[in-house]
């Protein structure tokens, strides 16, 4: 009998921690979310700019998590998704970013790096974008995107795409910076 | 009154002069068909750029509208359009007050946006980093430009614009310097530079040093003359060698007949009679395919002093661009099997490591001399006031290279009477030097040495 309860009740602590994450893993998929975080405005206000926000072109809006979370398996969406999520809880905790000027080194740095840890992944970039050569397709980017189909390349999508997310962002830093030095 | 009269016409005439002279500046380059009018294949604003450019520089958009980027659709608009945030944007007159800023200069990144394959190969050879290294990296050879081919020493003041003359007419042309850009934005210095630039976006290597602009033909990029343009003269008389070569002869025979546009990789024995430059060192051909790394086929280093340097074996460790010895040596030979018999091919790179070895021989005789000089404070301070030394110099950097490189290449002339016999006379001159500086333990005056280099 003992066992039995132990188990329903288990089984309920179980069911409610499940939906309080799935609710978190849920909400925390939405860019108002990510933009709880003060650091995260001007990526949101770019964001809603550029070609994947909600101001240009009224095409399919892309979400953060669409790009800045590998979408090759489950586990690995979560697992990554927990990494980041703690990585900028105690970034923004430790205020590691909190200037403009901090922002503006780091994303002048991965403009002049060939190589760098992705930080948007093609698994999401492919989720909507199938078709790399073909209709709809320039016939300027066959060469660009043969190389890349066939592998002949680690170059990733944005490393051509560059300001799809965010615009020109290193512009963007250098202007607060310039406003941040002037007003302070 | 006829004062008056002159007057008159004078104020009358003044203003056609003005437009007629501010018009002249406006449109420098004055061709026949100044206006291009397209309606197709590009957006608008590209299309804004190309009949802008036609009427400003014509000459530009010709060539352009005559190559492979054009029936691809690509325009000025792909290359040239950067962000606002680029090291080197700036706005032309056509696209003032506007989001849209360009750059005059296109670095390998944006090159390999499209031909990623063909930059990532080219990075990874002598071509690119270590082409530029002599101009911006070593301070012997900064020294060279400016304080001796500047003429500091012989009192141009240090700094003065005189001074970099050399520099960039000379030495940035082929091997590439650091881009500088002024306050505006726009180079001051390094630019147009060849195949070592280093960009301000980072970037490393010139397409166009090869690819000229605004063609980017292949033909053109095949043809030996392209690489003669910096291969050439008494340090490395490569196209020379080349011409002289039975490959060079059939070329200057049949070269107009033979087939230049094949595509990468599917230019074959056929499409010609015999290889060019491009062909051996760089081309797909037989079941090789093809490469920008110009460093992958070679074994031997036949650029610097010292005369055995196996590519990647002995040379430095930090320069992994200059090649991989052994695995060089068998692509090249695979390259040589497409034409040639296996006893050809042995027998012809025997030959060359047997040149090498005899180099390296006499290298290593005159680099104990002059070490042993060094010891004993027999050399002169300034290297190019001393007869040893200029002829240590001209021993390794000319003569030594030529005996190498015509070898290599089938250049019997430069092999050995621009070589090995100029080797051997540079030697006894050398020896005799060395001689007399130890009997008598002092430097002779004056040089004994000719004010020009032996040729």
């Amino acid at each position: 009998m003992k066992t039995l309860w132990g188990f329903i009740i288990g089984f309920v602590v179980c069911g409610i921690c499940f939906f309080l994450i799935a609710s978190e893993v849920y909400y925390s998929n939405t860019p108002r979310s990510c933009m709880s975080c003060h650091e995260m405005r001007v990526f949101y206000n770019t964001w809603k700019l550029s070609a994947h926000g909600l101001a240009e072109k009224g095409a399919v809006r892309a979400k953060c998590v669409d790009c800045h979370l590998p979408h090759t398996s489950l586990s690995g969406y979560l697992l990554a998704k927990a990494r980041a999520g703690l990585h900028d809880y105690l970034a923004h905790f430790s205020g590691k970013m909190n200037t403009p000027e901090k922002w503006l080194d780091y994303v002048k740095q991965r403009e002049m790096r060939e190589t760098v840890k992705p930080i948007a992944f093609d698994s999401g970039c492919r989720q909507c974008h199938k078709v790399l050569i073909g209709n709809g397709i320039p016939l300027k980017a066959i060469k660009a995107h043969k190389a890349y189909l066939l592998g002949e390349t680690k170059k990733t999508c944005v490393s051509c795409h560059r300001s799809v997310g965010h615009g020109d962002i290193v512009s963007t830093f250098t202007e607060l910076t310039r406003k941040q030095n002037k007003g302070g | 009154m006829r004062e008056r009269l002159f007057k008159v016409l004078a104020l009358l005439v003044a203003p056609f002069l003005w437009v007629s002279l501010a018009f002249a500046d406006y449109y420098p380059n004055l061709v026949k068909t100044p206006s291009l009018v397209i309606k197709r294949g590009f957006s608008k604003q590209a299309l804004e750029c190309i009949q802008c450019h036609a009427k400003e520089t014509p000459g530009i958009v010709l060539q352009w509208k005559q190559s492979k980027m054009s029936h691809a659709g690509v325009s000025c608009y792909d290359c040239h359009v950067v962000p606002k945030s680029y090291p080197s944007a700036i706005q032309c007159p056509g696209i003032k007050g506007t989001n849209v800023y360009i750059s005059p200069l296109v670095s390998p990144k944006t090159c390999g946006k499209c031909h990623p394959k063909e930059v990532e190969q080219f990075s990874k050879s002598g071509h690119a980093r270590l082409a530029s290294r002599p101009v911006v990296d070593v301070p012997k050879l900064k020294k060279l430009q400016f304080y001796f081919e500047g003429g500091e020493f012989a009192g141009v003041p240090k700094g003065d614009a005189k001074t970099t003359a050399p520099r960039e007419t000379g030495c940035i042309k082929c091997h590439g310097g650091k881009i500088v850009l002024g306050p505006d934005k726009r180079p001051i210095s390094g630019w147009p530079g060849g195949i070592g630039t280093r960009y301000p976006d980072g970037g490393v290597g010139s397409c166009v040093a090869c690819h000229y602009r605004h063609t980017f033909s292949i033909e053109q990029a095949r043809k030996p003359e392209t690489c003669g343009r910096c291969h050439l003269g008494p340090d490395h008389p490569d196209i020379e060698i080349y011409y002289e070569s039975k490959h060079g002869q059939l070329y200057l025979a049949h070269g107009k007949e033979w087939r230049w546009n094949s595509a990468p990789d599917a230019w074959e024995p056929g499409d010609y009679e015999a290889p060019t430059c491009a062909v051996c060192h760089m081309s797909g051909i037989g079941d090789l395919s093809t490469t920008h790394n110009i460093s992958e086929r070679l074994y031997w280093d036949l650029m610097h002093k010292k005369g055995t340097l196996v590519r990647g074996v002995n040379t430095p460790k930090d320069q992994p661009e200059r090649g991989y010895g052994p695995r060089g040596r068998k692509l090249m030979k695979r390259v040589c099997l497409n034409c040639h018999s296996r006893l050809q091919t042995d027998a012809f790179f025997k030959n060359l490591d047997n040149a090498v070895k005899l180099y390296d021989y006499y290298y290593t005789k005159v680099n104990a001399m002059l070490q042993d000089l060094k010891k004993r404070g027999l050399l002169k301070k300034d290297p190019w006031s001393d007869g040893f030394q200029e002829l240590y110099y001209y021993f390794w950097h000319h003569a030594g290279r030529r005996a190498r490189q015509g070898s290599a290449m089938d250049g019997p002339d430069y092999a050995h009477w621009h070589g090995f016999f100029q080797l051997f006379q540079i030697y006894k001159d050398m020896e005799a030097i060395y001689k007399w500086r130890i009997t008598h333990g002092k430097i002779e005056e004056p040089s004994t040495v000719m004010p020009t280099a032996p040729e």
